[in-house]
């Protein structure tokens, strides 16, 4: 049976990881007395994300040669976008250290949930990092956008809170500024004489209201109000969007930019990768979105922040991100009732600074989410695949830049399964519907990838998990012998974390798997089931050392691996 | 995938036979099966919604005033334009398009678009009622090809590859668990080592239930299965570009006689807000020429193998662009767009449809082409025409305008609709 502890680990984070002498199930398990009682001690543990030492992994990263992570923003634009080249170094590397980086961090990094939260909002804010300016300026988009602060990169002291664990409206607001999205939405070239209505539809559609309130070609007369109050006062708000909002809202952000070269010629401003009003660009005549009226020359530049709070408490962007959260987190079809308490939540809280920290806890908190019946009702994509396969294997390898098993990993294994991180080119984000990521080139790549991580050459130091050492070294009681049986019984647990009702002995699964290991391919004779082979290091015939690699494969191939 | 699985399994030494003679005996199958007059059906689909009237752009008249008005910076001039007839033409990057025009192998057709109130500008809500061929309703859960192929009469029984997708299949094949996914066939195997058998034997073995994995598992140990062996090497004659080498490997499935019926493929970059072009330069017609020069191979490709007759290409995008371009020489959102349909056997050589104008008082809601054409209308031209399914009403649940919108010739209609 599925454990509860399993189940949370495959949800709040890219699986158990397991070595031999450590085991974040046992973690789990040993939190409380009962599965309430642990999940809401886990849940604690890790929205508490500073208290949890993850200083093992901070050295591994700073031993893995990053470059970026701690550039400032301008430092960045300087050296990657400005001066690459001249400085040697790469337009393209804060990208490259992004997408090695993030794999690095949901394989090692102690802080689970907050990783994949951090893949939640990247998807959520998908920025394309191989677009012209975000590809210079990627780990700062994570950095100081995505994630909460770290020391030395501190937020604008007027949105100290944004980030996925803060709150919304203060994150909305970096992201529509940051250099990286304000490119790939083209708003950076929005102006009153040529506008362009790229990132204005976007910011509706995809970041805050979402497509379910949009009222396609509608008469914005037709559209129903509601009284909502603002920290400004109250006032009457469509409930749904129609495109002349999204024509409104593209004139509202004309001339929110980037100092860059375009700048610098034409204002004296410097070239620096940062956000910036342009007054001359900016359309200051009078606009209605969602029913609410600018006069002509109201308030300018100030108009953009009630813009901002009306999309970001607005009730129908918290509908939209709690559908998103409960379909993400909890199942492909939640429950309305759910979607209403975590949009409640969104909602109630929608000045709180630690706003979406309470909005997870009702998720997380949630019947539905603890139900079994949701239980592996969503399909891990290949990054969960990826990182949940080095979890469960007791991988040390650190993926890092300019390094070629990195490489292989990143741009060959998972550009071919389709999820190569932040290469998603579209703003909506990766899809997450299970039929999307059951294609045959997702299952043939991710198991030729296991098939060349496991001691993907046995001669050489060269590993990415060393499965052979860590069968050899297995504790006994793990692994008494190494018979087909008590090897196929070991990998299971391992990689599937739990046992069915009576064991693993004797079920469908071990048996089918067993009995792969029980062949030898140039020889019709097959090795008893609780005989040990004699030596399972051994390269040639009876290839023992091939078969054990054929088990562990088959195993991160089964549905109990791969459902989520 | 009953059939396909069938065929497979007819030899009932299937998993347990060493690979070459798995290979062998799949090979002779084939050959029996006589699967060398099955008719192909190839829609791509241009992510990020394509421009209509830089593509197929006017030329003469009121059209060309209001078009070189309205598109100062971005127009095509006279001289960069193919003409395909009097009043219309294509990029001078889209050489190998005007041959296939002039050869009566390709149509175009105006201003397609969804039902008036039940399009959408949003890329997402667009392309999802396309794929699912759902005007109006972007909620449905199978595509429109997976409903085409579920439904069909017209699959030979014995089809080995009945639908198949280079890369990730999309939507519109969303439901249709038979589709080959692979994009290169040559390392399209979980294991090619030792255990190579046993793996697929003990794969097929854990995955032999009903749910969504297992089924994909078992459509792809066919399909490691039956492309093991084959030659789809795809011939130098497709330019080095990923569009073309996806189009490269449907030929060789084709040329395979696998009897294919549907094959998709996307091709994106068409989200041209900025930049799209100057003056018949520049990215958008230069992103014409690629998929000009793709279609043209592959056409080359089935003519010289004696298949342009049996395959029809159709083109889709998430919706055209605004007629009048915006301020970073790009265009937004709009509605209707251009659609090629491309085949030895149809009746090219003409644009097809209306032109709704592109004067102010034309266009819809001010802005946009008008849409002049339901999709619908030429798909099923194809699907009950050239690929003899008569079951729109499944394909397309709720549409009934499906007249001919004479893609194929009056005896080709006749050979497919009444047998």
């Amino acid at each position: 049976m599925k454990t509860f502890a399993v189940h949370c680990l495959s949800r709040m984070g890219f699986g158990h990881k397991i070595t031999n002498s450590s085991s974040d199930i046992a973690d789990f398990e040993a939190l409380g007395n009962t599965d309430d009682e642990r999940l809401t001690a886990y849940l604690a543990q890790q929205l508490n994300w500073q208290s949890i030492d993850d200083s093992a992994f901070d050295t591994m990263v700073s031993n893995a040669g990053y470059q970026t992570l701690n550039k400032p923003l301008v430092q960045m634009w300087q050296d990657h976008h400005v001066n690459s080249g001249a400085t040697g170094f790469n337009r393209d590397a804060p990208a490259e250290e992004m997408e090695r980086l993030v794999l690095a961090r949901a394989v090692y990094s102690k802080r689970q949930l907050l990783e994949i939260l951090a893949d939640f909002w990247h998807n959520h804010f998908n920025v394309y990092s191989r677009d012209y300016y975000a590809q210079s300026t990627m780990t700062s988009w994570d950095r100081d956008v995505i994630r909460p602060p770290i020391a030395g990169h501190p937020r604008p002291i007027d949105k100290p809170n944004g980030h996925l664990l803060g709150n919304f409206r203060e994150m909305l607001e970096l992201s529509s500024q940051h250099v990286a999205m304000s490119h790939f939405l083209d708003n950076y070239i929005n102006n009153v004489a040529g506008p362009n209505e790229n990132f204005a539809r976007e910011v509706i559609e995809l970041h805050t209201l979402g497509a379910e309130n949009y009222v396609s070609l509608g008469d914005p007369n037709s559209i129903p109000k509601t009284e909502l109050s603002f920290p400004w006062g109250n006032a009457m708000i469509a409930d749904q969007y129609v495109d002349d909002d999204v024509y409104a809202a593209m004139r509202m952000l004309t001339g929110w930019k980037i100092k860059d070269s375009s700048t610098s010629a034409s204002s004296n401003m410097q070239d620096t990768g940062e956000p910036f009003y342009f007054e001359d660009w900016h359309d200051k005549f009078e606009k209605t979105i969602l029913a609410y009226h600018w006069g002509n020359f109201e308030s300018d530049p100030d108009d953009i922040l009630r813009f901002f709070d009306i999309l970001a408490y607005h009730p129908g962007t918290s509908r939209h991100i709690a559908g998103k959260l409960c379909r993400r987190f909890v199942s492909e079809t939640p429950p309305q009732s759910l979607i209403d308490a975590v949009a409640d939540t969104f909602y109630q809280n929608r000045y709180s600074p630690d706003q979406l920290k309470l909005t997870y806890e009702t998720l997380f908190l949630s019947a539905e989410f603890k139900d079994v019946a949701n239980y592996d009702s969503k399909l891990k994509r290949p990054l969960e695949l990826v990182a949940g396969a080095m979890r469960a294997c007791g991988s040390d390898f650190m993926p890092k830049q300019s390094d070629s098993d990195t490489n292989t990993i990143v741009t060959y294994f998972m550009q071919r399964a389709g999820q190569r991180p932040f290469t998603w080119p579209h703003p909506d984000g990766f899809p997450d519907e299970k039929e999307r990521w059951s294609g045959g080139t997702v299952l043939v790549y991710m198991m030729r990838f296991y098939d060349w991580m496991l001691d993907k050459n046995y001669n050489t130091a060269d590993r990415i998990v060393p499965m052979m050492d860590i069968t050899l070294n297995a504790p006994l009681a793990e692994l008494p012998t190494h018979s087909p049986n008590d090897l196929t019984t070991f990998w299971l647990n391992r990689i599937i974390g739990y046992e069915p009702n009576g064991g693993w002995l004797g079920s469908e699964l071990h048996t089918k798997l067993r009995d792969f290991m029980r062949q030898n391919a140039s020889d019709p004779q097959q090795w008893p089931a609780d005989v040990p082979f004699p030596d399972i290091t051994t390269l040639s015939s009876p290839y023992i050392y091939e078969r054990i690699r054929g088990l562990v494969k088959l195993i991160l191939t089964t549905p109990e691996f791969m459902y989520r | 995938m009953i059939t396909r699985r069938n065929f497979l399994k007819g030899s009932t030494a299937f998993f347990t036979l060493a690979g070459t003679g798995i290979t062998l005996a799949i090979n002779n199958r084939i050959k029996a099966a006589n699967l060398s007059n099955e008719k192909t059906l190839v829609h791509l689909f241009f992510r990020g919604g394509m421009d209509a009237i830089n593509f197929l752009i006017p030329r003469t008249g009121v059209n060309r005033s209001e078009y070189e008005s309205k598109r100062p910076n971005i127009q095509v001039p006279l001289t960069e334009i193919l003409n395909l007839n009097n009043d219309f033409g294509i990029p001078s990057t889209c050489s190998e398009l005007q041959l296939l025009y002039q050869q009566g192998k390709m149509a175009m057709i105006h201003a397609v678009g969804m039902p008036d109130g039940l399009g959408s500008r949003s890329h997402f809500e667009s392309t999802a009622m396309y794929e699912y061929g759902t005007p109006g309703d972007a909620t449905n859960n199978d595509g429109w090809l997976a409903r085409h192929v579920n439904s069909t009469p017209g699959i030979n029984s014995s089809a080995v590859i009945p639908s198949m997708s280079p890369g990730n299949p999309p939507v519109s094949q969303q439901g249709d668990f038979g589709v080959l996914s692979v994009d290169d066939p040559s390392n399209f195997h979980p294991n090619p080592g030792r255990y190579a058998e046993e793996h697929l034997a003990t794969l097929g073995d854990i995955y032999s239930g009903t749910d969504l994995l297992d089924n994909a598992m078992q459509a792809t140990i066919d399909n490691i299965n039956i492309i093991t062996g084959l030659n789809l090497d795809i011939p130098d004659s497709y330019p080095n570009e990923s569009l073309a080498q996806d189009l490269g490997l449907i030929a060789q499935v084709i040329k395979s006689d696998l009897g294919l019926q549907v094959a998709t493929l996307d091709f994106g970059g068409w989200d041209t807000h900025e930049n799209a072009g100057n003056q018949g330069t520049g990215y958008y017609v230069d992103r014409l020429g690629t998929i000009s020069r793709a279609v043209g191979a592959f056409f080359d490709d089935l003519t010289a193998a004696g298949k342009d007759q049996n395959v029809v290409l159709t083109t889709q995008t998430d919706f055209g662009r605004r007629v009048r371009e915006n301020g970073n020489n790009g265009m937004d959102h709009g509605t209707a767009q251009t659609m090629m349909v491309v085949g030895g056997s149809i009746n090219g050589g003409q644009v097809l449809g209306s032109f709704p104008g592109i004067a102010n008082a034309d266009l819809y809601l001010n802005t946009d082409l008008k849409m002049t054409t339901d999709f619908r209308q030429p798909l099923s031209d194809v699907i009950r025409n050239f690929l003899g399914n008569p079951n729109i009403d499944v394909v397309f649940p709720g549409y009934t305008g499906s007249q001919s919108i004479g893609l194929f010739p009056p005896d080709e209609i006749f050979a497919n609709g009444f047998d």
